[in-house]
């Protein structure tokens, strides 16, 4: 008989303490892998206060919760480390320790972080002598330590002594830069279990343990992104009100963190090949990648039977977001409406976003579309959403490989959808490829299969084929239990 | 807004990439580098097939270089300039009103004191053995609750800045219940002893407790509510409970201890009850997420808070060890018939002195609002290799605030004096006459400057706190009390028992000074303290 592997999968703002798409993955994943793997949860979470979301299946025999924020001591709810411990550490900890072990390596992180190129093997390093110092010694007094604050300042002065007057930083932005640092690298206080294999969902912070225990133990590191971390970061800390030194101390300590990932993981998982894209320009060995696409359980995203009327419906299942580009969904509406007054528009999906909602609502009734298209909310049951459509629309101007596109490929649905991120790799040859931002093009595309009642059924039966061929939740299980074992060996 | 972007005529570029490139600037501000533009280019819908077509480059990320390219001069990002603040008299007059509403329960009490003869636990004409049982139970029930009050205050505004509304709940009903536990055990443990030593006759112990024990629970419901921010829901509780104790006196001639225990009932039970229901409205409204929330572990949560509760513990026996102290000794009294008796002539003179606390403590408020308010927009103004103006700035800001407060507080001693003396003077209120004897007015000259020096050290504490030092803090005041101890003990064996005063003078002195020079620290090296106060 196998042997039982043991796996630390290490999350990020999402499982088991978020819904959504990633959780969502591994709670599948845990659960499809119940017969031959024990999985040890490390999620990094926003604050110590959230409630899990999800029954933890029996196969996951560990969770060690790693909170950034709502702490006073990062020990606080990593409930690994006893106190006696931490208390010990802090004792421990006087300023000849912090002077000869860690002013050393905050110096060298900083240069790092600050350099125009990162040196991913030596920051690898630095993270990991500093988990080793964080072992010994305690977080909260040597980052609050004088010399430490020195230290940085220095370094950072020292890199930035030649900038215009207008880009030096202030004394603000440099206590904002090193409380960034020590929040966000407090995942180097969990010291992760020894296991067979670690498993990263982000080229993220979360990704360190992964690191530490490659770099301590020689586990084998497996990296997936479902998104690309990067470039997801880079856009929201550009939104931050922020001054541009601490944009760029906080975007350089991102990616430094991101490209340590790709630099140590053995096998560097997208769940398309579009997103290689990034991982290759950020330093990924494309000879490490290995795409495994996401499933869906072809027995519960089924083709239903019969339709009740005669009315047209479209139906999106999506956040109320800008990035999802309602707005053009509802543009399209009002051209396929002005030729079938019959159709309606169902938009499923919660709203992260309340501005944004409003402005689609304003834009609905400006275009006298409140009778045609509704919103309808999250839908435990999307798989009943879809089926009420006879073509299911996504305007997204942004994607990886997006679950709604093959929940509705399962669903025997024709799909319309923009061309982006790696939705061509799941639709192309049996769903309709459209530019984003392009209203009249949807519209062109949805009528084409509201008139013709069988392209619609022989598009939504070659959807289902490919799924049925490709996209699996049991063909990604099996990917990642391939995957595992190889790595494990 | 003008671009950070040279897009002026003479570029070489393409027409559509000069375009792109203005919109784009123009959104994102000053990019920090090409990954920057090209995850914005991506989230506009721009595709590597749309490049090569109509930007004539090879993918989005050539693109974005390009576009980096033309961010010829950077023009970072500032914080928009502060808003224009309020006029500083008003600022002043908002803070003191403010910081008036912490003790306008205590400033009631004594006033009701001087204008009635009564308060809520106290009666000018008790007879000693009643006074010296109240307070022994008064005394207690500082002391035993100070640091849980304090560490109920911290812990909860903690979770409140977070607006963890359930965890504000759970902390403050945790700790309240810990606190009430130990009140009940140390009541008991007390009366037991007594029972077994025969220390103090039965009908004494019994009164103390019962005063110990309603005031315990006072201080405990009050601290709830000032950590909530309800100054003015306090004070008038308050001063509800006091009407409540005068009324029934006024009209029925009731006796002064059912009047009292009517009084401290109704305080304990509405600061309790208006409590639960803040708390309670608060926490039904906390995010359904956050719904499985959890305290750290009893040692960590204990770890956190021990030094406040240290503080508080500390700051309470600071403040009424000269009592004790002097009540036990027979220098310059005769025979005591117990190993502690009242003197109502040193109580009178501690009494008066604390209006100089009351006075002052107001202008704490304005300081510290002054200094939240200040230190982002100071910190934001001054480049990081200059540190040492900022750090000279806020030093300045800080002797600027302590002259004024030493002002104030000296100020405060001849505004105590002169006011009695005006209404002794007005023959209005005949109690006022007990105040000026020898012994009450030499307690008082020496308390009321001990009471200054010891607002001053608070002064410091209070910056000190904001700074995350509690320990300062603890050591200064340490050294202060134990200063207090042994000049009070001595002084008040060898010459006479008032003398105790004394060593609050002198403890108080300790305290102010030690705090000083630890808030000199703090301020010449305030980027450090800044940093590190998270």
């Amino acid at each position: 008989m196998a042997r039982r592997l043991s796996v630390l999968l290490t999350t990020e703002g999402t499982y088991p303490y978020h819904h959504g798409g990633v959780s969502t993955w591994c709670d599948s994943l845990i659960r499809g892998l119940a017969p031959s793997v024990d999985f040890t949860l490390l999620p990094i979470m926003m604050n110590p206060y959230i409630s899990v979301k999800f029954d933890l299946p029996a196969n996951v025999v560990g969770l060690i919760n790693v909170p950034l924020w709502g702490t006073e001591e990062p020990a606080e709810f990593i409930l690994e480390i006893p106190f006696s411990r931490v208390y010990v550490a802090k004792q421990r900890t006087t300023a000849f320790v912090i002077s000869r072990e860690f002013v050393p390596l905050v110096r060298r992180l900083t240069g790092i972080i600050l350099a125009e190129k990162t040196d991913a093997q030596l920051a690898g390093e630095t993270l990991y002598a500093m988990s080793r110092y964080f072992q010994e010694f305690d977080y909260n007094a040597t980052f609050k330590s004088q010399l430490v604050w020195e230290a940085f300042c220095d370094e950072v002065l020292a890199h930035m002594a030649q900038r215009a007057p207008t880009a030096f930083p202030s004394v603000f932005e440099l206590v904002e830069a090193l409380r960034w640092l020590y929040r966000f690298l407090i995942p180097l206080n969990a010291d992760p279990p020894r296991v067979d294999v670690t498993h990263s969902t982000a080229a993220a912070f979360c990704g360190l343990p992964c690191v530490i225990a490659k770099l301590r133990d020689g586990t084998p590191f497996l990296l997936t992104e479902h998104g690309v971390y990067i470039r997801e970061q880079y856009l929201s800390v550009s939104r931050m009100k922020t001054s541009f030194v601490a944009k760029e101390f906080l975007l350089g300590l991102i990616v430094t963190v991101s490209r340590v990932n790709y630099h140590f993981a053995d096998q560097i998982s997208p769940v398309c090949h579009y997103n290689k894209r990034w991982e290759v320009a950020q330093g990924a060995a494309e000879s490490k990648i290995k795409v495994i696409y996401n499933g869906v359980d072809p027995q519960v995203f089924v083709p239903f039977e019969g339709r009740r009327d005669q009315t047209a419906i479209v139906v999106s299942t999506t956040r109320i977001d800008p990035l999802k580009d309602i707005e053009t969904l509802i543009r399209a509406a009002a051209h396929v409406y002005a030729e079938n007054p019959a159709v309606r528009f169902l938009i499923y999906g919660s709203v992260p976003d309340r501005p944004y909602y409003q402005q689609c609502l304003d834009l609905r009734a400006s275009l006298g579309l409140d009778q045609v298209v509704s919103f309808s909310g999250h839908t435990a049951s999307p798989w009943e959403a879809y089926n009420e459509g006879d073509v299911i629309a996504l305007t997204s101007i942004s994607e990886a490989f997006p679950y709604s596109v093959i929940e509705a490929m399962a669903c025997g649905r024709p799909v319309v959808a923009s061309d982006v991120g790696g939705v061509r790799e799941a639709l192309e040859g049996c769903g309709i490829l459209v530019r984003p931002r392009e209203p009249e093009a949807f519209a062109e595309s949805i009528l084409n299969l509201l008139r013709d009642r069988e392209m619609r059924f022989q598009i939504g039966q070659d959807a289902r084929d490919r799924v049925l061929n490709a996209f699996t939740i049991d063909r990604c299980i099996d990917a990642y239990r391939a995957s595992y074992e190889e790595l494990a060996r | 807004m003008t671009p950070p972007v040279d897009l002026e005529s003479g570029s070489s570029k393409p027409h559509a990439i000069l375009s792109l490139a203005r919109d784009l600037l123009s959104r994102i501000d000053a990019p920090k580098d090409h990954w920057e533009v090209a995850a914005h280019l991506e989230v506009s819908g721009i595709r590597d097939a749309d490049v090569r077509d109509e930007y004539g480059c090879a993918d989005v990320f050539a693109l974005a270089q390009e576009i980096m390219a033309l961010a010829t001069e950077v023009t970072p990002r500032r914080p928009p300039p502060a808003k224009r603040p309020a006029p500083l008299l008003w600022r002043f007059l908002k803070g003191y009103v403010t910081g008036l509403l912490f003790a306008m329960p205590m400033a009631a009490q004594t006033f009701f004191m001087i204008l009635f003869g009564y308060s809520l636990w106290a009666w000018i004409e008790f007879s000693t053995h009643e006074a010296t049982a109240i307070a022994l139970g008064t005394v207690a029930s500082f002391i035993v609750t100070g640091g849980f009050t304090q560490a109920i205050s911290r812990r909860g505004m903690f979770y409140i800045h977070q607006h963890e509304d359930i965890l504000t709940r759970a902390v403050s009903y945790r700790m309240t219940a810990l606190a009430v536990v130990t009140v009940v055990v140390v009541g008991v443990f007390f009366f037991v002893a007594n029972l077994l030593f025969e220390i103090l006759p039965l009908q004494m112990v019994v009164q103390a407790e019962l005063y110990f024990f309603m005031l315990s629970l006072l201080w405990l419901s009050s601290s709830i509510l000032y950590m909530l921010r309800k100054q003015l829901l306090c004070a008038a509780i308050i001063c509800l409970a006091l009407l409540v104790v005068h009324v029934p006196i006024l009209l029925f001639n009731v006796p002064i201890v059912l009047a009292h225990t009517l009084g401290l009932v109704t305080a304990i039970a509405l600061s309790f009850v208006s409590g639960w229901l803040i708390l309670t409205r608060r926490a039904k409204r906390a995010h359904r997420d956050y719904a499985g929330a959890a305290l750290p572990r009893p040692s960590i949560l204990v770890y956190a808070t021990a030094a406040y509760f240290w503080y508080g513990l500390l700051y309470f026996s600071f403040l009424f060890a000269d009592r004790v102290i002097a009540w036990s000794t027979e220098a310059g009294r005769g025979l005591l018939p117990y190993f502690i008796w009242f003197d109502s002539r040193y109580e009178l003179g501690m009494d008066w002195a604390l209006l100089c606390f009351v006075l002052t403590v107001g202008i704490l408020e304005f300081t510290i609002q002054e200094f939240s308010d200040r230190i982002i927009p100071g910190a934001q103004a001054v480049r990081a290799d200059d540190a040492a103006a900022f750090n000279r700035t806020f030093t300045r800001f800080y002797y600027w605030h302590l002259a004024l407060f030493a002002l104030a507080a000296f100020g405060s001693i001849v505004v105590s004096f002169w006011g009695l003396t005006m209404l002794r003077n007005a023959g209005v209120f005949p109690f006022i006459e007990v105040f000026f004897n020898p012994v009450t007015k030499s307690v008082f000259w020496w308390a009321a400057l001990g009471y200054v020096f010891l607002v001053l050290g608070l002064f410091n504490s209070v910056f000190l706190f904001a700074l995350s030092r509690p320990f300062f803090v603890l050591r200064a005041l340490g050294a202060g009390f134990v200063l207090n101890v042994i000049v009070g003990f001595v002084l008040s064996r060898v010459v006479s028992s008032e003398l105790a005063v004394v060593g609050l003078t002198v403890g108080a002195f300790v305290f102010m000074l030690l705090s000083s020079l630890y808030a000199r620290r703090a301020f010449n090296r305030l980027d450090y303290y800044y940093y590190s106060a998270y």
